[in-house]
């Protein structure tokens, strides 16, 4: 057990493996703010244009998927930004055409569509070391950014022409969070493959928001989860001789299986505080008869739910509204 | 001094002239309601005015200085429209609020004390101190836009421009507003304040522009209000009379709501 993380190949793997799985949900967190949860799909689709560029011309595939990725977000910025009512339409020309690109170009190589698969659902125990450096190198890149210019690309991704009266380069800050997934999914490409990338930047965002309040500590969570989910999936995938890949994949969907259910009971409490909307008028009371509150009274930490409305606060029990009036309460 | 300098503007929008040969100048201290009916070009003017619509004629300066090359960003606070959709990741309400302490922060600087202490003081404005860890979108309609104020407020404004800061409020949140309003403007703010009709912030205007398609159809003293706050039309034709107007209505401004 212990000899298989003796194995070198298998220590490169997880290391790749945790700096993909902290890099990959920190732009996740922004793509998915913007409600942008599959366009980490769409570059990866653009990427396999790259990649069997790189395999035809006998360049290093990282590199030129990373080149084309980057070209193709880009254009889906672009897409974005200008608001297009046919933005969806020519997102998916742009997703198909890179599939379809890559494979056509990629059967010009000598080895065709197979050495392609590697990168379509990845081969994290085949990285050489040169390839490594790479990938700790611009994991390393995208987590400085995302997460030292968190209160800039906050202010973008939340509200665009707020963030533009505070003076800062909004068009450029959305360019750089296009190149930053573009980057990503170039990297991850070869832990989790083009096909898969997109879970990894958004399943693990997902999961963390179901227990966080805030947006940096949804991002953080996001992070610990994906290279916890990353690191595992490897781990795992060696003893039950499992992709990789798929099985990192499959964690974070466990993870998320696991927190959902947190998540939702926590949602529906949340509802049950919401205030309720301030009387517009005086309403007239009607004094609470049907419940005896002789020996019950109403206060903080009295055991029902108190929500505020307008000026008061109504406590919430069996179907009943009761707020305290004088020496008796009254439905609301 | 001038605030607001806006000199025969003309915003056109897909070919469409929208607002035309506008001219306005605000001073400082000034508490200017923006009135008109939907689709009147209100909202649209003050977009281009913080030069999020691109004016297709005439000048716009703020603080005296061309819009084009305007950098001095924390001297301003926008309100907008509520969102109806939110983002897919929660925020706090302090994270919303930080955002607007953006115009005072350089690229990778820490908040710092001021910074942290501007968020507190732009928090306890709206009173919202209390709900600073609470996701934002767990608050009321109006406590969101009351939290949207105190993020124009932390960069510690001199003009702040709201766009229908009572639209889906009630009114109990809407008098919460008006009461935050009134202490900047006790604090010296100038304020202009897109509104579709007084409310409880009647009391605090000091000048009234309405904004009839596109041009503008009154600009002087507040109007007579009813306790409503809706405007009257006795007072309203009164004024008129007493202010050239740059190009002559097919229709008076506020006919639509003429009782």
């Amino acid at each position: 057990m212990i000899d298989v993380f003796a194995l070198p190949f298998m220590q490169v793997a997880l290391v790749a493996a945790f700096v993909t799985g902290l890099a990959a949900p920190s732009v996740g967190t922004y793509l998915v703010q913007r409600r942008l949860s599959l366009m980490g799909d769409g570059i990866g689709h653009v990427a396999v244009t790259g990649v069997a560029l790189g395999l035809v011309t006998g360049t290093s595939p990282m590199l030129t998927a990373i080149a084309i990725a980057v070209v193709g977000a880009l254009a889906i910025e672009l897409i974005r930004a200008t608001g297009r009512a046919s933005g969806d339409v020519a997102l998916a020309l742009l997703f198909y055409g890179g599939i379809a690109g890559g494979l056509v170009l990629a059967s010009r190589d000598g080895n065709g569509t197979a050495s392609l698969q590697r990168y379509l659902f990845g081969s994290i125990l085949t990285i050489s070391t040169a390839d490594l450096y790479l990938t700790i190198g611009l994991a390393a890149v995208v987590i400085a950014a995302s997460v030292l210019l968190l209160p800039q690309l906050f202010a973008v991704t939340n509200d665009e022409d707020y963030a533009r009266t505070t003076g800062i380069a909004v068009r450029a800050y959305g360019i750089l969070i296009a190149v930053l997934a573009a980057v990503t999914v170039s990297v991850a490409m070869r832990t989790v493959g083009l096909l898969l990338v997109s879970a990894l930047m958004v399943i693990p965002v997902a999961t963390a928001q179901q227990f966080t309040k805030g947006f940096r500590s949804t991002m953080l969570a996001a992070m610990a989860i994906g290279a916890a989910a990353a690191v595992t999936g490897v781990a795992a995938s060696a003893f039950i001789d499992a992709p990789p890949g798929a099985m990192i994949v499959l964690l974070c969907l466990a993870g998320f299986l696991i927190a959902a259910p947190i998540g939702l009971v926590r949602a529906r409490r949340l509802r049950a505080r919401r205030p309720f909307p301030a009387p517009v008028a005086p309403t007239g009371h009607l004094p609470s008869h049907d419940h005896d509150h002789v020996d019950h009274h109403h206060g903080p930490n009295c055991g029902h739910i108190a929500i505020e409305h307008g000026d008061h606060v109504d406590y919430v029990h069996d179907g009943h509204r009761h707020a305290v009036h004088g020496g008796h309460y009254d439905e609301h | 001094m001038s605030v607001i300098d806006i000199r025969d503007a003309g915003v056109t929008i897909a070919g469409r002239p929208i607002v035309r040969h506008l001219n306005v100048r605000v001073e400082p201290g000034e508490v200017v309601a923006v009135l008109g009916e939907n689709g009147s070009g209100k909202s649209t003017l003050v977009k281009a005015l913080l030069g999020l619509i691109p004016i297709s004629s005439g000048h716009i300066a703020l603080f005296e200085c061309d819009l084009a090359d305007f950098d001095q960003w924390a001297r301003i606070g926008y309100v907008p429209q509520r969102q109806a959709a939110a983002g897919g990741v929660p925020a706090t309400v302090w994270e919303v609020v930080a955002s607007g302490r953006l115009s005072r922060r350089g690229l990778l600087r820490p908040l710092g004390r001021s910074g942290a202490r501007a968020i507190s003081r732009a928090l306890a404005t709206v009173d919202l101190s209390e709900r600073a860890r609470d996701r934002f979108d767990t608050l009321s309609g109006g406590q969101q836009q009351r939290a949207l104020i105190a993020r124009a407020l932390a960069s510690e404004p001199e003009l702040l421009v709201l766009d229908e800061p009572n639209a889906g409020v009630d009114t109990a949140n809407q008098d919460a507003l008006a009461e935050s309003i009134s202490r900047l403007v006790e604090e010296g703010a100038t304020v202009v304040v897109v509104l579709h009709e007084l409310g409880p912030l009647a009391p605090l205007i000091t000048r009234t522009v309405v904004i009839h398609d596109g041009i503008i159809g009154y600009d002087g003293p507040p109007l007579g209000s009813d306790p409503d706050g809706h405007v009257t039309s006795g007072h309203h034709h009164h004024a008129m009379a007493a202010t050239p107007r740059p190009v002559p209505p097919l229709q008076a401004p506020l006919d639509g709501r003429t009782p």
